[in-house]
């Protein structure tokens, strides 16, 4: 058995809530991905794509670069949700985005998705240790 | 954590919750007469007068009031003996890099066809947006002035009995947010393969402080131009013509603009707005039914609807 599977089976057989919730964050951003190649806009996907890569050749390579990987992504999926978070605060609580379609994703629901990213993010930051030791 | 859970599980349900669009916003009958059917049209969508739920449209900014304004605009086709149609579409945001972290645009126009007496492959297109421009804007001027000219004109045109054209008739959503629900009709357009001999685009027609009951024009088209300018001089009434650059044309103000780089026969039509006499409460809690000059509004809908039934018969 490869290096690279016998790290993926850790993080499934070892590690299942871990493995559960990178694949959802993955899912997550492949569905925006391809939702957004489907109208014309491809640089989602070409990042989702670039982000998978990296976690290929990062387990593939060893515990370390695969932690490495690991930071990279949950800290990506923390800024994500920040920059989100901090747009809901700004047109709630200061000035409200003239734009509709933007306001409308800054509610209620737009907050709970950006929440649930935000602790993805802090879940995989936290564990990678332990996961990719 | 089960109390977080089950916090996050109701607050999502809540966030889930769809408003639900009740049948029957039309209260009664459109009036018969033209310019008591477009003070009716004009108030119900600027929140002037309740709709058949109770409710006002204080503004059509929102997706909840668009969609409420939808569902009233497809009644209100209906009145016309015409089929309302949707076109739902998505489109990317302007900058690709904003598509990282945010939604696309999710909107629907309305359309219906009112079809020519005899077999016909051509098409003129009278388009006005039905969003608002701002939160708390009731968008009388603009542009529910827009949708009640294109209901007065498309009303007398299906009373005629020569129709040798197809005449389309649309609602667009998103126009404050960069001609979204435009550009989205015009793939839509392409996609028909309509032979669309010309688009008729107004925006905001309810103002007239001067008195002059001028409407300003802009195309490319010298047809089109002609066509209104000819139709003004026999009505005696003024026309502000502004003659339009195709090449490298690249506005994105108003639907009319959306029509251009497609290269189709476009004139846009209004209020003076480039003349300076133009509504001053544009996309604020000002531009209300009160400040409608239904006058001009009724002058502009018998002059426009000159000119398209000339069209439609030529």
């Amino acid at each position: 058995m490869t290096a690279e599977k016998q790290r993926i089976r850790n993080l499934i057989g070892d590690h299942p809530r871990y493995g559960l919730v990178l694949a959802i964050s993955l899912l997550f951003f492949l569905y925006k991905g391809v939702g957004y190649a489907l109208i014309g806009s491809y640089i989602p996907l070409l990042v989702f794509l670039g982000v998978l890569a990296l976690w290929y050749f990062g387990l593939a390579a060893s515990d370390l670069a695969a932690r490495r990987v690991a930071r990279l992504w949950a800290f990506v999926l923390i800024l994500w949700a920040a920059v989100r978070l901090l747009l809901a605060g700004v047109n709630q609580f200061m000035k409200p985005v003239p734009e509709g379609h933007v306001a409308a994703q800054l509610g209620l629901g737009g907050t709970l998705l950006s929440l649930a990213v935000l602790f993805c993010g802090i879940y995989l930051w936290k564990f990678r240790k332990s996961v990719f030791q | 954590m089960k109390y977080v859970c089950f916090l996050f599980l109701l607050l999502s349900v809540s966030a889930c919750r769809h408003q639900s669009q009740a049948a029957g916003l039309l209260k009664d009958a459109i009036p018969a007469d033209l310019m008591a059917c477009q003070k009716r049209i004009v108030g119900d969508l600027a929140g002037a007068n309740p709709l058949g739920n109770g409710e006002f449209l204080s503004s059509r900014w929102s997706p909840e009031e668009r969609s409420a304004a939808r569902a009233y605009l497809k009644e209100l086709i209906g009145t016309l003996g015409v089929e309302a149609r949707e076109q739902t579409y998505t489109s990317p945001n302007l900058n690709p890099a904003i598509d990282l972290i945010l939604e696309p645009f999710r909107g629907t126009n309305i359309y219906g066809v009112l079809p020519a007496r005899g077999a016909s492959d051509s098409y003129i297109v009278l388009g006005a947006h039905y969003d608002s421009g701002k939160r708390n804007a009731p968008g009388a001027i603009d542009n529910a002035t827009g949708i009640a000219l294109i209901y007065g004109v498309v009303r007398k045109l299906a009373r005629q009995p020569i129709r040798d054209r197809n005449v389309v008739l649309v609602f667009f959503d998103q126009e404050e947010e960069e001609l979204i629900g435009s550009k989205a009709f015009v793939r839509l357009m392409k996609k028909e393969a309509w032979d669309v001999h010309s688009v008729h685009c107004f925006d905001m027609v309810g103002w007239d402080a001067d008195g002059d009951r001028a409407m300003e024009v802009f195309s490319a088209s010298d047809s089109l131009l002609a066509a209104y300018r000819k139709a003004s001089g026999d009505l005696g009434i003024p026309l502000k013509e502004i003659r339009i650059d195709p090449v490298g044309y690249d506005n994105n103000a108003t639907d009319f603009d959306a029509f251009v780089p497609a290269e189709y026969p476009v004139i846009g039509a209004g209020e003076c707005y480039y003349h300076k006499d133009s509504t001053p409460y544009k996309d604020t809690p000002g531009d209300t039914f009160d400040t409608v000059d239904f006058d001009y509004l009724l002058s502009c809908t018998r002059r426009v609807a000159t000119i398209l039934k000339k069209m439609t018969t030529e």
